[in-house]
């Protein structure tokens, strides 16, 4: 493919750029622009236009994204031209120049299929990749595959990929390396091997853990047995000692209870009582005597006391006067206040009267209006509010209702839309058929998208027919006899590797028997027996000779010259032909393997014949094969492949069948269902229009009609409804109206009755009953008034008059006492005879009060009298028990037999309490039996020496019992212990790491070793026709200065040499540089004339494309820039060349080369017919 | 009243596949079987159990520890000081023949013979008990055992214990294979099973219940682990429960990383779907394998660069959760097709020579001699591993390396570019 024109809409700062690129016979397009003039950009506007915008594109800076635009004119290498435009987006970015979308398969074909990796990577180059190469190719030390593979363009340095492969591989193991990740994971899992086995709990260990820990326990057990004993023994004797004075204090007790044995046992307490009873005895007849005195002295004080006065006989009727005494006083004194009040409030009530309406109403108020009346009208008043606002609101409520009630009347007389329930019916069984033109639109794009698939899959197929449809009548041989050609085949190739692999086994074999026999000749002298014939001959011969001339004397000539004396000659001959006999009889065995070998190889080499023989005539069946192979597909039109790749030819050109035939079934879809959308959109119009609606004018598809159809169908149901609505809104309505019109008859009614009401209760006051009722109060409160202060006056004339009455009484009731008492009765006023009686009644009765007071004290002294001597008979009494329980009519001799009965009764409790203590021990029996036959001379001794003893039990138990403990504690551990059970999943974990390791190192080398191969593949396939291009290349690109590239076997395997130009007249070998022994340039020329072969090789055998060298020539000098462009004209013979630079100077250069096969673009002048720099944008 | 069902319980057997990496949470897996031993224990105690079954594989094989066994003792002398009473029948694992120490287990532990079904019965809270069982005398026991069960004992709650791969279970040794329906004509009032590691109540008209191995070991054993709980009510089985009792959980985070635009997002994703699967692990630490999925124009990338996005994975994920692997399940963008004969580029021989090894796996060794002598040196678990990390003769093994070698040779041929980009 060649660009016949670039065309730049819109790409980074360039617009409405075109670059024509087609000329009849022109090898090199020059474009020439200042650096940042926009070189690189054109090369990457190529890029995006034949393979597409990346995501982001770095060219979106001036114009929008969306608006970048790059098109082209091209043509193929076979005629086949295309115009395409390339926008940026996301799908059918590439169009006609009008527009049109172009399918990507169209391009792909243009391109023969190459990718964008391939066109930036082999076909574009810049200075700095050129000198990147050289560099590699001069660090690769000129291995060919290296070489080759990097100036491929598509790889970048493959050394350094390799190295590093092996690199990252070795620091995970090689055989010898100790610090790699696998061995240092091999030690560890070795290390935790062995920690393992260690942490592991065996069986034997376990048995004598066990077996220790029982035996440790009886022995810890039997020394406490005897340390128990040895304590009790220890015990027993600390006890005696302790208890033997004890034992001595019991035997002396028991004995002075023997002696008082006749003496009673008293308690102590008989003792204490009887002195207490003594000492109250005395107390008691010295307070008898102190008693009877004051008796006596009371009843004399009686005795002198006047008798009983009369008045106190009236004492009670006189306190009476005291208090009605009191009582009038204060009556005297409110008097005139209360008479005050009293006019008060007739005044109130006059004035009060007036205010009311009742100017002749009597203070007493008769002729009051009732309670009861002025209540009911209060009530009527309070009332009266309501029922005329109940009543002017029911004459409201009735004006609104029947305004609204005419309204809604009005509306429900309108006209009841059409039913849409036809059309609604229709539109239910159309739903299936809605989403028909999705269907529709789906059916064409899978028939495009198969169509497209199929197209690009048919390009790509190789061989291909001319045009999609032949590849359906191609006349493809069988399924079956393609089988058979291909096993045929197949069997065939295997025949002839089977072949080709004994003749090479035969050759080795014959190589083999080769050195065995070579092996077998060095370690032999060279006796062969065609030696030994010939030294005979010689031999027979001087003997012949000598007989001859010695013997026989005989003349004549000597059979062959043996030269020398006769004697000497045949003396040398018999010699040499026995040491010929001695040597190979010496030899013999190795003689006879050497014969064998001889034998061997003379098989061997009819086995190499035989074999090549056999490779022959399987060549020549394959050949027959192959030829039947090629006739099977006579008159196809094709060039088959070998049979396997045409069987996935087959079954390649089967599926584009395939999905031709899928098209060609979307599309028939498409059409029934284009059919079936359009029916379904008639039915739905015509029953619009049946329903008065209007269809959509023109054409609308099925969905569009629907959904206008739907919307009507909504609007009339909802009218429908509306319309249903306002018929129930009527009735509810006038159901309205009728209460309101009930609620205002209630409201009249009621408003009747109250003013009937009112006016029957206004009658009494004989007032207009025309008075508004909110005015009420002002005659209704001062009634009320007038109550309160009548109730009141009436209040205070009973008052006043009571006040009279009390002071009449106490007169009267003054005068009778004192006539009663035998007072005078003065004409004083009667509060000063009262005082008079109150007077004499108090002196009588103080004298009555002493009286009284010595009765009582009279009387306390005679009862604590009996008391006393009561008390003085019950001590003696008690004396008198006490003497009897002594055994005693002598009550002074008491304390002596107390001291007796005391003595006895100490004893008793210092036995008690000794055989207490005895009990505190032990058993006191058990105690007094071993006190009293202890040995006490040796019992200290012999506590001394069990103390020792036990001391020593003691730390022997000890130790046991530690010892049982820590064994214990051992088959506790062992009970406990995780064992090996952590460290073998520790050991797991390693294995894990060990596994990933190996896996990290497997795939590493497998990678290299990929890499490896397919570099030694490609050098295979690759050198000779690569290095011989490159070789002219270098040659032309070195001006004369190398003469040619060579491949030399160095010691890793073949290498590149540049072999430097004869001096003229230099006969010599040429010297055969290299890469290390070049100068960078050189190298750099090197690399090129290799991309330049490997362009070549690839145009050679796939469509070509435009080679774009990116200011490749800035470091070369004029000759060898003018050798560069020769270069690049000869490429320009097999493909569009474009040479980007920003030299002038290599632009003239060019010229001058190449003179019309040159043409120079220079960037300023396209750029001016951008307008918009024009402007100066 | 409960009867708590453990199986398969594999003491002190190791967790495998976990790569011991730097940080990786080492600690809360070490013991794992007996730690998950001692919550049975804890949940028997606590449900007040009857009795505690253990239907096989209590054992890994041989005790290569005696402590193995005195372990499992103190556990049941846990259990016995509780008035629980253990029920054991080995299983193919921890067969007679198989296992050579044994120790004399605590009183409250009956262990079924090998050479006959046996019954044991018992009477707890007025609840009539009749174990039956039988243990395995050899590993390879193929023949049916069921059969050979006695008759239920009448008044009794009759519950039956056997390992054995039930007839149609396709993913499991057949030992003493017998079926559901033969199990019911037994007339148990239950069954509890070993052998498959997968809780499971069969469908059949008693109840015939797999309470799956006790602890997850490896990353196919993922989920919940642990027992089963029988509730007894009027001598029959009224309710199947499965609580857990696993220490550690194993789980795959599958993750979609097709929206990813690098590594980091990619490591991210992995992270934040790892701790999703922590959220729902009850609490566990985590044991996870990683599965990267979708289609990705980081396919080459993921997979050239694997150690280190585990690596980064590890570093973001939580701590609790153990990164078990990586697994590049990724696709390219790019289709992969064959290059044509005529292209004479040296990638599309890269191709061609991945090909013609995918056709021809023999070749993998004689390309890397020294293949052999690595797999001489690991240990015979990884050399005889049927997924070992090298497998030349096997043609999977050698598509999926050369898979790998497609994405790290495309990559790193193409790092030119990229630093050119």
């Amino acid at each position: 493919m060649r660009l016949l024109e670039l065309r730049i809409e819109r790409y980074g700062h360039f617009s409405s750029m075109r670059l024509p690129l087609d000329g009849e016979g022109c090898l090199l397009h020059v474009i020439l622009g200042p650096n940042e003039a926009g070189k690189s950009t054109l090369l990457d506007a190529i890029s995006d236009l034949l393979f597409g915008f990346p995501a982001r594109s770095p060219y979106g800076f001036r114009f929008e994204n969306n608006l970048l635009r790059v098109g082209a004119a091209m043509e193929r290498s076979d005629g086949e031209g295309l115009e395409v435009v390339r926008r940026k987006g996301m799908r059918n970015t590439l169009t006609t120049p009008d527009q049109k979308p172009v399918d990507e398969a169209v391009l792909a074909r243009m391109l023969g299929g190459a990718t964008r990796t391939v066109f930036e990577d082999l076909f574009a180059l810049n200075e700095e990749r050129l000198r990147e190469g050289g560099r590699n190719f001069v660090a690769g030390k000129g291995n060919v595959g290296e070489a080759l593979f990097s100036a491929s363009g598509l790889v970048a340095d493959v050394r350094k990929v390799l190295d590093v492969l092996d690199a990252e591989a070795r620091s995970l193991w090689v055989p010898t390396a100790r610090q790699a990740e696998v061995p240092i994971a091999l030690r560890r899992i070795g290390e935790l091997a062995k920690e393992k086995a260690k942490a592991q709990l065996s069986v034997a260990t376990w048995q004598k853990d066990s077996h220790e820990a029982t035996r440790a326990a009886a022995e810890s057990g039997r020394a406490e047995e005897k340390l128990r004993e040895r304590r009790r023994e220890l015990g027993r004797l600390q006890r005696i000692r302790r208890c033997i004075d004890t034992v001595t204090d019991l035997r002396v007790c028991e004995q002075t209870l023997a002696e008082l044995e006749a003496v009673p046992l008293l308690q102590e307490i008989q003792r204490d009582r009887r002195v207490q009873t003594e000492d109250r005895l005395r107390r008691a007849l010295d307070s008898l005597e102190k008693v009877r005195a004051e008796s006596r002295d009371t009843e004399g004080k009686l005795a002198g006391l006047p008798g009983r006065a009369p008045i106190l006989d009236h004492s009670v009727a006189i306190e009476l006067l005291r208090e009605s005494r009191s009582v009038t006083r204060k009556g005297v004194l409110d008097l005139p206040k209360r008479r005050e009040e009293a006019a008060a409030c007739e005044h109130m009530i006059e004035s009060l009267a007036t205010k009311a309406g009742l100017p002749n109403l009597r203070p007493d108020g008769a002729g009051l209006p009732a309670a009861a009346v002025v209540e009911s009208l209060r009530r009527l008043a309070a009332q009266h509010s309501g029922v005329e606002s109940t009543w002017k609101a029911g004459e409201a409520t009735l004006r609104r209702e029947k305004s609204d009630f005419e309204e809604k009347r009005e509306a429900a007389g309108r006209p009841l839309p059409p039913d849409p329930a036809p059309l609604e019916s229709i539109l239910e069984s159309t739903a299936r058929s809605a989403d028909l033109s999705t269907q529709v639109e789906k059916a064409k794009g899978e028939a495009r998208d198969t169509r497209d698939e199929a197209a690009v899959r048919f390009l790509r197929l190789n061989p291909r027919p001319a045009t999609l449809d032949a590849l359906r009548t191609v006349a493809v041989p069988l399924d079956d006899s393609l089988a058979r050609h291909e096993r045929t085949i197949a069997d065939c190739e295997q025949d002839v590797r089977a072949a080709k692999a004994r003749l090479d086994e035969a050759r080795d074999d014959l190589a083999a028997r080769h050195r065995e026999l070579s092996e077998a000749e060095a370690g032999t002298l060279a006796t062969t027996e065609e030696e030994l014939r010939e030294a005979r001959a010689r031999r027979a011969d001087a003997w012949a000779r000598l007989r001859r001339d010695v013997v026989d004397r005989e003349a004549g000539p000597p059979a062959r010259e043996i030269g020398g004396p006769l004697a000497d000659a045949f003396e040398i001959h018999v010699g040499e032909a026995d040491s010929i006999a001695d040597a190979r009889y010496r030899n013999a065995t190795a003689i006879a393997r050497i014969e064998s070998h001889r034998k061997e190889i003379a098989k061997s080499e009819k086995a190499v014949g035989d074999a090549s023989e056999n490779v022959r005539q399987e060549e020549t069946r394959h050949a027959a094969a192959m030829a039947a192979w090629t006739e099977a597909w006579h008159g196809t039109g094709i060039m088959p492949l070998p049979p396997a790749e045409m069987r996935r030819w087959n079954d390649e050109r089967k599926e584009i069948l395939r999905l031709l035939d899928g098209a060609s079934r979307s599309e028939k879809i498409a059409e029934s269902l284009e059919r079936q959308e359009a029916t379904a959109a008639d039915e739905v119009r015509r029953e619009m229009v049946a329903l008065g609606l209007e269809p959509p004018a023109g054409s609308p598809g099925l969905a569009t009609l629907r959904i206008r159809a739907r919307t009507s169908v909504d609007r009339l149901k909802e009218e429908r409804q509306a319309h249903a609505t306002a018929a129930q809104t009527l009735e509810a309505a006038r159901i309205t109206l009728r209460t309101a019109e009930r609620a205002h008859e209630e409201a009249v009614r009621a408003r009747d009755e109250w003013q009937r009401a009112w006016d029957a209760a206004i009658a009494p006051l004989g007032r207009d009953t025309a008075i508004d009722p909110t005015d009420a109060e002002s005659v209704l409160g001062p009634i009320e008034s007038i109550r309160a202060e009548v109730a009141k006056r009436v209040t205070l004339v009973q008052r006043i008059d009571a006040i009279g009455r009390d002071l009449d009484a106490f007169g009267s009731t003054a005068r009778e006492l004192a006539c009663a008492v035998g007072l005078a009765a003065p004409a004083s006023e009667p509060s000063e005879l009262a005082d008079a009686i109150l007077r004499e009644l108090s002196t009588a009765t103080e004298v009555e009060r002493d009286r009284v007071n010595l009765g009582e004290v009279l009387e306390k002294s005679r009862k604590a009298e009996r008391e006393t001597e009561a008390g003085i008979e019950r001590d003696r009494a008690e004396l008198a028990g006490l003497a009897k329980l002594l055994a005693t009519d002598d009550l002074s001799n008491l304390a002596a037999a107390e001291k007796n009965a005391a003595d006895k009764r100490d004893a008793s409790n210092r036995r008690k309490e000794l055989i207490d203590r005895l009990r505190a021990e032990g058993d006191p029996d058990e105690i007094r039996r071993e006190v009293e036959n202890a040995d006490l001379d040796s019992l200290d001794a012999d506590v001394e020496g069990l103390g020792t003893e036990i001391a020593a039990l003691e730390a022997d138990h000890k130790a046991l019992a530690e010892k049982t403990g820590a064994a214990r504690l051992q088959l506790e551990s062992h009970e406990r212990s995780k064992g090996s059970a952590d460290l073998a999943q520790d050991e797991e974990n390693e294995v894990g790491r060990l596994r990933s390791a190996v896996e990290r190192w497997v795939r590493l080398r497998v990678a290299s070793a990929v890499l490896g191969r397919a570099l030694e593949s490609y050098r295979e396939k690759n050198q000779d026709p690569l290095v011989s291009i490159a070789s002219e290349r270098f040659a032309s690109l070195t001006a004369g200065a190398f003469e040619r590239l060579a491949t030399d076997l160095g010691d890793h395997g073949p290498e590149l040499r540049a072999v430097r130009a004869r001096e003229p007249g230099d006969a010599g070998e040429p010297e055969r540089l290299l890469s290390t022994g070049l100068s960078l340039g050189t190298a750099d020329q090197l690399f090129l004339a290799l991309r330049l072969a490997a362009v070549e090789r690839y145009c050679a055998a796939s469509e070509p494309l435009p080679f774009v060298a990116d200011d490749l020539l800035p470091s070369f000098d004029d000759d060898r820039t003018r050798a560069a462009i020769a270069s690049l004209a000869k490429l320009g013979e097999t493909t569009q060349v474009l040479l980007f630079t920003h030299h002038a100077a290599v632009a003239d250069l060019a010229r001058e080369s190449l003179g019309p096969a040159v043409r120079i673009h220079r960037l300023a002048d396209l750029r001016r017919q951008d307008p918009t720099t024009t402007k100066g944008a | 009243m409960k009867i708590v069902v453990c199986a398969d319980v594999h003491l002190d057997s190791r967790l495998r596949g976990l790569d011991a990496y730097e940080g990786a949470p080492a600690d809360a897996i070490r013991g794992a079987s007996r730690l998950a031993l001692g919550n049975v224990i804890k949940l028997a105690i606590e449900e007040r159990a009857v009795a505690l079954l253990v239907p096989g594989d209590l054992f890994d094989g041989d005790w290569a520890d005696y402590g193995t066994g005195l372990h499992f003792a103190a556990e049941m002398k846990r259990l016995g000081k509780a008035g629980i009473r253990a029920f054991v029948a080995w299983g193919n694992h921890d067969a007679e023949s198989n296992v050579s120490r044994r120790l004399a287990w605590p009183d409250n532990v009956h262990v079924f013979p090998s050479d006959r079904a046996a019954t044991e019965r018992f009477e707890v809270e007025g609840l009539r008990l009749a174990i039956h069982g039988r243990s395995f005398p050899r590993p390879d026991v193929t023949e049916n055992l069921a059969t050979t069960y006695p008759a239920p004992v009448e008044g009794f709650l009759n519950v039956g214990m056997l390992h054995t791969a039930l007839e149609g279970d396709a993913l499991h040794a057949r030992y003493a294979p017998c079926s559901p329906a033969e199990l019911v004509a037994r007339g148990y009032q239950g069954w509890a099973l070993g052998h498959v590691h997968q809780r499971r109540k069969v469908e059949a008209a008693c109840p015939i219940v797999y309470p799956g191995n006790l602890q997850g070991r490896h990353v196919r054993e993922t989920g919940p682990k642990g027992c089963a709980v029988f509730t007894v009510e009027d001598r029959r089985i009224v309710d199947v429960a499965f609580p857990p009792a696993d220490v550690l959980r194993w789980d795959v985070a599958e993750v979609d990383v097709s929206s990813a635009t690098d590594l980091d997002a990619v490591a991210r994703l992995a992270a934040d779907s790892v701790r999703g699967l922590l959220a729902g692990a009850d609490g566990l630490p985590l044991a996870c394998r990683v599965r990267l999925r979708g289609r990705t124009e980081l396919h080459d990338e993921v997979v050239d660069r694997l150690h280190e996005l585990a690596n980064s994975i590890r570093a973001t994920a939580p701590n609790e959760a153990w990164i078990e692997k990586v697994e590049a399940r990724t696709a390219p963008c790019r289709e992969e097709g064959t290059p044509t004969a005529d292209r004479t580029d040296a990638l599309a021989e890269v191709e061609r020579t991945l090909r013609e090894i995918e056709s021809k796996p023999e070749l993998v060794a004689e390309l890397l001699p020294d293949l052999g002598k690595l797999a001489e040196i690991l240990p015979a678990e990884l050399r005889n591993d049927p997924e070992g990390p090298i497998r030349p003769g096997d043609p999977d093994w050698v598509q999926a390396r050369i898979a790998e070698a497609r994405s790290i040779l495309t990559r790193r041929l193409a790092a030119r570019r990229e630093e050119d980009a």
